[in-house]
């Protein structure tokens, strides 16, 4: 019985079906168009070609961030509504710890990162350790080249993955040294990550809330001081 | 900076068409004046410009309209915001950087916010001056960056409204 597993945190529309030790099939575009429009007829296709029925799924993993702030809605309301209209069980998957877990190498730095804007990016690091991925760093907002520079100060390879990792490749190449810049089939998100990291998730025995799951937006953090200061903290 | 004159809610709309003219997709326009000023009638007349067919109408409560043309258009009004941090709520620099052309009402309340580059354009009305009998506009024009510097120069030969 297989999971939806679906990623819109950038331009990339990545969906997937997979059970627990097998991916049945993924439909992962990286075009212009908006999510609203392919989101849900690609779901669609992908279970017809699949030959999955809407009863045969056993759950939804989504990407919930940080990513891009319009995908991330409508990957997480379409999440929300199949989980709550099937009554299965739905997982929030963070989206840099999904591209890590697509690319299990062990002895290197993996470096996800995607825009967040004004030449900042949402950044956060991994190690594999012995078949287990490791958070190193957690996910921050901080300039792109900055971040680079710091990643090249590294005694390990490191390898650069995400949207801002292609948006800044000259800038990867002419830093060079031990940054290594992902293959484009690894660089971008792939829903059969968040279904895998996903699958980690449920088996650890998580489970969110379909109401109260939010994305996972790093600034959100910065916005609520500023209405703070300006509203006065409610007592 | 460029200075034009309107003296009637058509010439504002057609000002309007001019920009159409020289704006593309990725562009920023950052439109200033108070209310009743025309800054609608101006976005109105751009539209039109660009081929848009849906209507619009200034974004005051919804805060972004999203306009289908050739390209996308982010028509902003940041009248009813408080804080910057909205400005992230609602997505405000994904969109400014998009492929889209961004048009910003009340851009000035939150200056620092804005991209480094963008065509601000201010309107003033003479209304007040002349017990609203009077429908003449001023609209400045000003450039920040080397493209928009060269949109200046576009408008400057193409738009009959030049003062």
């Amino acid at each position: 019985m297989p999971i939806l597993a679906i990623d819109t945190a950038t331009l990339v529309s990545s969906v997937a079906l997979a059970t627990v030790d097998n991916l049945l099939a993924e439909i992962t575009l990286q075009t212009k168009k908006t999510h609203s429009e392919l989101l849900m007829p690609h779901i669609a296709k992908l279970m017809d070609m699949a030959q999955v029925a809407k009863s045969d799924l056993k759950g939804v993993a989504v990407s919930i961030g940080p990513g891009s702030f319009t995908g991330l809605r409508i990957g997480l309301s379409t999440a929300k509504t199949l989980a709550y209209a099937l009554q299965i069980p739905m997982v929030g998957v963070p989206t840099l710890a999904a591209m890590a877990y697509g690319c299990p190498v062990p002895g290197v730095i993996l470096a996800p990162m995607l825009d967040a804007q004004k030449r900042n990016v949402y950044q956060a690091l991994f190690e594999w350790h012995q078949g287990e991925l490791k958070e190193i760093q957690p996910a921050i907002v901080t300039e792109v080249t900055a971040a680079l520079e710091s990643l090249s100060q590294q005694e390990r390879p490191v390898i650069v993955m995400g949207e801002s990792a292609v948006m800044y490749r000259d800038k990867i190449e002419q830093i060079g040294k031990n940054l290594i810049l992902a293959a484009p089939h690894v660089v971008i998100q792939r829903a059969s990550s968040v279904a895998g990291l996903g699958y980690k998730l449920i088996e650890q025995g998580v489970r969110h809330d379909v109401m109260g799951l939010e994305p996972l937006y790093i600034r959100r953090s910065e916005a609520e001081v500023l209405w703070e200061c300006r509203h006065g903290v409610a007592k | 900076m460029l200075e034009f004159k309107t003296t009637s809610p058509e010439e504002t709309s057609a000002f309007g068409k001019c920009l159409a003219k020289i704006l593309s997709a990725g562009k920023v326009v950052c439109l200033v004046g108070d209310l009743g000023a025309g800054k609608t009638l101006l976005v109105q007349g751009l539209a039109e410009g660009l081929g848009i067919a849906d209507s619009v109408h200034s974004p005051t409560f919804t805060i972004l309209n999203v306009y289908e043309g050739r390209f996308p258009v982010y028509h902003f009004d940041l009248y009813r915001l408080e804080n910057a941090g909205e400005l992230f709520d609602i997505g405000f620099y994904e969109y400014t950087e998009a492929d889209g052309l961004s048009i910003i009402e009340w851009a000035d309340k939150f200056p620092e916010e804005l991209p480094d580059e963008y065509l601000w354009i201010e309107i003033r009305s003479n209304y007040e001056n002349n017990e609203g009998s009077v429908e003449e506009r001023v609209l400045q024009v000003r450039a920040l960056g080397a493209t928009y510097e060269q949109l200046c120069e576009e408008l400057k030969q193409t738009c009959q409204f030049l003062r």
